[in-house]
């Protein structure tokens, strides 16, 4: 579904000096199948507007959209229920309007009435229910029907304990399933728990639209910036460069945006792969770490478009970066150059991804295959395990002569059953307050549920990196690893 | 894809139907209602109109035809004025033709006349007997069916457009059953009031019906097919303008 430009203005036709309500300005997004998007904002930011836009029920006045024969349904409290007729009735009126027969959609009703706890209330008429009752029976009617999208409208905040439990339960299932989600809610918790993506609207206008965690983290913040603070970073913690690094695959990127949720952090992802992997002796480049250069860009620095794709990050980066007590780079195949970086930053700390070699073979091969992705074909489940058993070899090595300026980070563990243990050792070992905010834990729930979904490893594969990864040298290594 | 589906012809008549069970049962006498309420105005009309002056025994019958269909005119209009209003909530939960609403009013007067119409011609059957003539009734019921439906949407749309249009409609209806010859024959008029008060199809229907049922003699076909005609063009035009501002007409009922 895609939104072009999209604006919806409303006029009072009885208050004609009040002008038109401008409730969607020039709003421009698209929902890709499957995706689950959160919907926030203020009362009256446009929000229930844009649903409905969604849905079909109003045009926008300018704009256009195009929903590419999906079939969009609209679940809110207000489902339109005829308070004369029994809960039956409605039931069965609302399925006809979705397309279905009368038995069909008398077929649906006992479902309904047993999820919503109804019992034989469903035959009294909707007048005599309470609320709550009246919210139930919205609820799991909307959640009967089938459509391609379902838009979701602060459905959560109301109704007992009960009910909002049942309810979270079932938009839960929804949001693993294959539907794709639009959800609009003030409960930022469960956006961020639910949704991958957030959009933030404002004034009837898209505000921020991004990863759940970069958007929620920014809204959360007070609406005025807090006058400067005169004291600078303190003297006495000086500043240092961090790295992170690991075979490709190995929760590199995850691991510096869990480091990016701590205010004292601010890594790039391959902000200056090309200079740091090809740098010579000759080459400067404590200079890349300081304001002026890091938002600089160079097309020299990176294959990254960061003015395309780390936009957000970047405008994150630039409020902590002054007060930042680490500031660094993520480059995968930094391992390769770890004396030499060493180096170049006397005092700077390494973090090592390491993950089993069965899942980053696996995940190699799901790229290597995809044509559409622009990773090279190449590089398959055999060059993995190459890259991979010199990386265990070159970590191995390295503890020698980095000693504590390296951390080995488990991936299984960090985005596992140990998380918040290796967190705080993490911290712990780059001496910051282990205190993890909103944002680090909403954070972590996600990346440990992505760990949890990781796929299937083909025979194939599992038989390859079995003969040739080179498990002693891991083994040796998870021992130290966080 | 349609403007009108399938599934919108499905959802009229189930929820007519609906409807009128939900309207029988919100009273303790129920269904009984839509016979005693046009009984009850007969019942006025007659004790008033006989005591200002003796009727024949005809009267009965001239004025219950003239109450029952009257009624079922001013039913549906009077249904479509309230339908888009009142169906707000739905509107702003699906995406649905907007036409649908008045359909459902005028499809609820239609359905319950139904029982209506057969009870008032058992009645006279009973005890005025039947003519050959009643066979044209179906014909006057259809051009009644299509006068309807021709002014029933566009009594719904004027009243979103213009909510105080209501009780205008409201006023309207009551001072068209005044001229429409329910209680009084027109036929009875001086020649040059005949005219304008023939102007009123309501008012020529009520005679035809009478004419039908009561004195057993055929209809006026061409007026039925005059009126048939017009009908016809405002209901293609009404639907056509629907179907044309249907997205606009959800922006001014959400403004409601």
């Amino acid at each position: 579904m895609r939104l072009s430009n999209v604006s919806v203005t409303y006029r009072d036709q009885r208050m004609r000096r009040s002008g038109p309500v401008l409730a969607l300005s020039d709003i421009s997004a698209s929902i890709r199948p499957g995706e689950k998007v959160g919907l926030i904002g203020a009362n009256g930011a446009g929000k229930s507007t844009l649903l409905r836009v969604m849905a079909g029920i109003l045009r926008p006045n300018g704009g256009a959209i195009e929903t590419n024969g999906m079939r969009a349904s609209l679940l809110s409290l207000s489902a339109g229920f005829d308070m004369d007729l029994s809960g039956v009735r409605n039931v069965v009126l609302h399925g006809m309007l979705t397309g279905l027969t009368p038995k069909e959609a008398a077929a649906r009703v006992p479902a309904v009435a047993d999820r919503a706890g109804l019992g034989n209330a469903i035959h009294r008429r909707v007048s005599t229910y309470s609320t709550g009752m009246r919210a139930r029976l919205c609820f799991w009617t909307a959640m009967s029907l089938d459509a391609d999208v379902m838009l979701i409208d602060e459905v959560l905040s109301v109704g007992d304990q009960e009910f909002r439990e049942k309810s979270r339960t079932a938009m839960q299932d929804l949001m693993r399933g294959d539907q794709t989600v639009v959800l609009a809610s003030h409960n930022l918790a469960f956006v961020g728990g639910l949704c991958d993506r957030v959009i933030w609207l404002d004034g009837g206008r898209v505000r921020m639209d991004d990863y759940a965690e970069v958007v929620l983290d920014e809204y959360r913040l007070p609406a005025k910036p807090p006058p400067p603070n005169p004291v600078r970073r303190t003297e006495s913690r000086e500043r240092r460069q961090l790295f992170v690094c690991g075979t490709g695959r190995s929760g590199t990127t995850a691991m510096t945006r869990l480091l990016n949720t701590h205010p004292d952090i601010v890594v790039g992802v391959e902000r200056f792969k090309t200079r740091l992997l090809q740098a010579d002796d000759e080459e400067d480049l404590a200079v890349l770490f300081t304001r002026e250069r890091y938002f600089d860009y160079d097309p020299a620095d990176t294959n990254v478009d960061y003015r395309r794709s780390y936009r957000n990050d970047m405008a994150r980066a630039a409020r902590k970066f002054d007060d930042a007590v680490y500031v660094g780079d993520k480059v995968p195949n930094l391992y390769r150059r770890l004396d030499f970086i060493a180096a170049k930053f006397p005092d700077c700390r390494f973090i090592y991804m390491l993950r089993d070699p069965l899942h980053v073979a696996a995940s190699w091969q799901v790229r290597a295959l995809d044509e559409s992705d622009g990773w090279p074909a190449e590089n398959d489940y055999r060059q993995a395990v190459a890259d991979w058993n010199e990386s265990v070899r070159i970590a191995l090595d390295a503890r020698r002569t980095l000693g504590d300026r390296i951390a080995y980070v488990s991936y299984e563990r960090v985005f596992g059953a140990r998380s918040w243990g290796v967190w705080r050792e993490l911290m712990r070992r780059l001496e910051l307050s282990p205190r993890a905010s909103s944002l680090t834990r909403t954070f972590m729930q996600k990346a440990i549920r992505r760990g949890q979904a990781a796929r299937d490893v083909p025979d194939e594969v599992a038989a390859y990196v079995e003969r040739h990864a080179d498990r002693s040298a891991y083994g040796e290594l998870v021992v130290l690893a966080l | 894809m349609e403007y009108f589906e399938a599934r919108h012809w499905r959802y009229v008549l189930y929820r007519s139907h609906v409807n009128l069970l939900s309207d029988a049962s919100r009273y303790y006498l129920g269904w009984l209602w839509w016979f005693i309420e046009p009984l009850a105005m007969v019942a006025v009309f007659f004790v008033v109109f006989t005591y200002l002056r003796p009727r024949g025994d005809g009267f009965i019958y001239f004025l219950i035809i003239g109450v029952t269909m009257w009624m079922w005119f001013s039913g549906s209009i009077s249904n479509a004025t309230q339908s888009l209003a009142g169906a707000k909530g739905l509107i702003l939960q699906m995406q649905l033709p907007k036409l649908l609403f008045p359909i459902i009013a005028f499809a609820t007067a239609a359905y319950k006349q139904v029982f209506v119409v057969a009870m008032l011609l058992v009645f006279i059957a009973a005890t005025q007997g039947v003519h050959p003539s009643w066979v044209a009734l179906p014909l006057l019921l259809g051009v009644q069916i299509l006068l309807t439906a021709a002014v029933v949407p566009v009594a719904a749309v004027v009243c979103v457009l213009v909510p105080d249009a209501r009780f205008i409609i409201v006023s309207a209806l009551q001072l068209t059953m005044f001229c429409s010859g329910i209680f009084f024959d027109i036929a009875d008029m001086p020649e040059r009031a005949q005219f304008w008060f023939r102007l009123n199809p309501m008012a020529v229907a009520l005679e035809q019906y009478r004419t039908v049922l009561l004195d057993g003699r055929l209809p006026d076909l061409a007026w039925c097919a005059a009126v048939a005609a017009a009908s016809g063009v405002a209901i293609v035009v009404s639907v056509a303008a629907f179907k044309r501002f249907d997205l606009q007409l959800t922006r001014r009922v959400i403004a409601l």
